[in-house]
């Protein structure tokens, strides 16, 4: 299911949000301001969500099998592995969002180091 | 909606809701913000008056946690009759031949209400442990209401244990999204395992947060967005309010990016409010985040259901992402309880 981006891809997205939020959002005002930087924040999340495809890809299957339902009926309360693997899970996906959300404990823990200097 | 200024039948509407023989819509403008409704400021002449009014309606596709139209309306109404800072409620109407969906108007307040603004540029809303104070007022004013007749009826029963049912609430969401959210499902668990025993359930407004009310220079001019005003732990509120969530880019900022615990606590107990209940306001302060993290969900599906197709929608369920991630911080096995970003963050 996980196909990774080649390099050259992911350069061209990060090519796209950075022109988008320093050469068009400059030259906006109001409504349309926002919706360019609505744009260059979309571009720059599918070049992390890209970048960060094959670390997810191995965070989620770490918790492949797992029943939420299990979960909600107590079967997993204190189950301090299942929580570590699912705050892994949640740091990529929170790095992709807005790396800012995470904390020098959750990049220092979560984070590969390959994308600690994106 | 383009014809807001050249609508006849909303020309008579507004006459007949001004008390005057006849109304023009002189300039429509779109607001920005209401992602479940859309908002239009009106300039109407009516009886050789000026009037700055917001004209309220369903967007193309709403989520569940909102309430109608009508009740919102009938909610903020009684609000205001209760001395609660709202808008002026002008009318509502429920004919959908007009605009085609029922749509309230109210007064304009002036002012800015954009929480990351609001939060970032101090020179709005006047000092801000007054602001925080004001706002604690404002909440113990709404927690003092007591809801008859019409509101009674649109609160429907009482819930005996708020706790449990939005734990179940939630739960139900979560389904309804049709996708696995371990995490979220963790964190619930979690806050089922340590929800705090029933206690007082009043009117909340449960949507009172920075973002949602308006400022000038001087301080606190409306509290908005009563659509999601309900049956609730006031502590709820409170939690709502200062959750790290909602501090936007400034989480030292206990009391919703704006000032400190203190003053905001001061302001509700000063007015009447309930005594202050830390470990609970902690509680629903981890509640905070799970509601908004599936609110952020419900306004992605949104956009993937096809109903309104939205970059921001999309965006907005990205935040869920990072929602869950503070989740789990506040909820590893042996250190439950909120985690506050700061080390000069302080609990009073």
């Amino acid at each position: 299911m996980t196909h990774p981006m080649p390099p050259r891809g992911i350069d061209l997205l990060d090519q796209a949000a950075t022109e988008l939020r320093q050469t068009l959002a400059p030259q906006l005002t109001g409504a349309a301001r926002y919706h360019a930087l609505l744009a260059a924040n979309a571009v720059a999340t599918a070049a992390r969500e890209a970048r960060a495809a094959p670390h997810l890809a191995t965070a989620d299957a770490a918790l492949a099998g797992l029943d939420p339902a299990a979960i909600r009926a107590g079967a997993h309360d204190q189950d301090a592995s299942l929580h570590a693997r699912l705050k892994t899970r949640a740091a990529l996906r929170a790095w992709i969002a807005d790396p800012r959300s995470l904390s020098p404990e959750d990049r220092a823990t979560h984070l590969p180091k390959d994308l600690h200097d994106t | 909606m383009s014809d807001l200024t050249a609508n006849p039948a909303l020309a008579d509407w507004l006459a007949t809701a001004l008390g005057a023989a006849k109304a023009q819509v002189t300039a429509a403008r779109k607001l920005s913000g209401g992602a479940i409704q859309e908002n239009w400021a009106l300039d109407v002449t009516a009886g050789g008056a000026t009037h700055a009014l917001v004209l309220r309606r369903d967007a193309p596709a709403t989520i569940g946690a909102s309430r109608p139209r009508a009740q919102e309306y009938a909610l903020l109404a009684a609000a205001h009759a209760g001395g609660v800072r709202v808008p002026r409620p002008v009318g509502f109407c429920d004919d959908d031949q007009i605009l085609g969906a029922p749509f309230a108007v109210l007064e304009r307040v002036a002012g800015e209400g954009y929480g990351p603004k609001l939060v970032r540029d101090t020179t709005l809303g006047g000092d801000r442990d007054a602001l925080a104070h004001a706002l604690g007022q404002q909440l113990a004013t709404i927690h003092a209401l007591r809801p008859e007749g019409q509101i009674r009826a649109i609160l429907g029963d009482r819930p005996e244990d708020p706790a449990v049912a939005e734990i179940a609430l939630l739960r139900g969401w979560l389904d309804d999204l049709g996708t696995p959210h371990p995490g979220l499902d963790w964190a619930l668990r979690h806050c089922e395992l340590h929800a705090p025993p029933p206690g007082d359930v009043v009117l909340a407004h449960r949507d009172f947060r920075t973002g949602n009310y308006m400022v000038d220079a001087q301080g606190l001019t409306a509290v908005l967005d009563w659509e999601f005003a309900g049956w609730g732990d006031p502590m709820a509120d409170i939690g709502w309010f200062c959750a790290e969530c909602w501090r936007f880019s400034r989480p030292e900022l206990e009391a919703g990016g704006i000032a400190a615990r203190a003053p905001f606590y001061a302001g509700y107990t000063g007015q009447g409010g309930a005594p202050i209940d830390p470990a609970r306001i902690a509680w629903w302060e981890v509640m905070a985040h799970l509601r908004w993290a599936v609110i952020a969900l419900q306004q992605e599906a949104r956009h993937t259901s096809g109903q309104e197709r939205a970059l921001h929608l999309q965006l907005t369920g990205r935040i869920a992402d990072t929602l869950e991630l503070a989740l789990l911080r506040m909820t590893a096995p042996q250190n439950f309880g909120p985690q506050n970003s700061s080390p000069q963050g302080s609990n009073p």
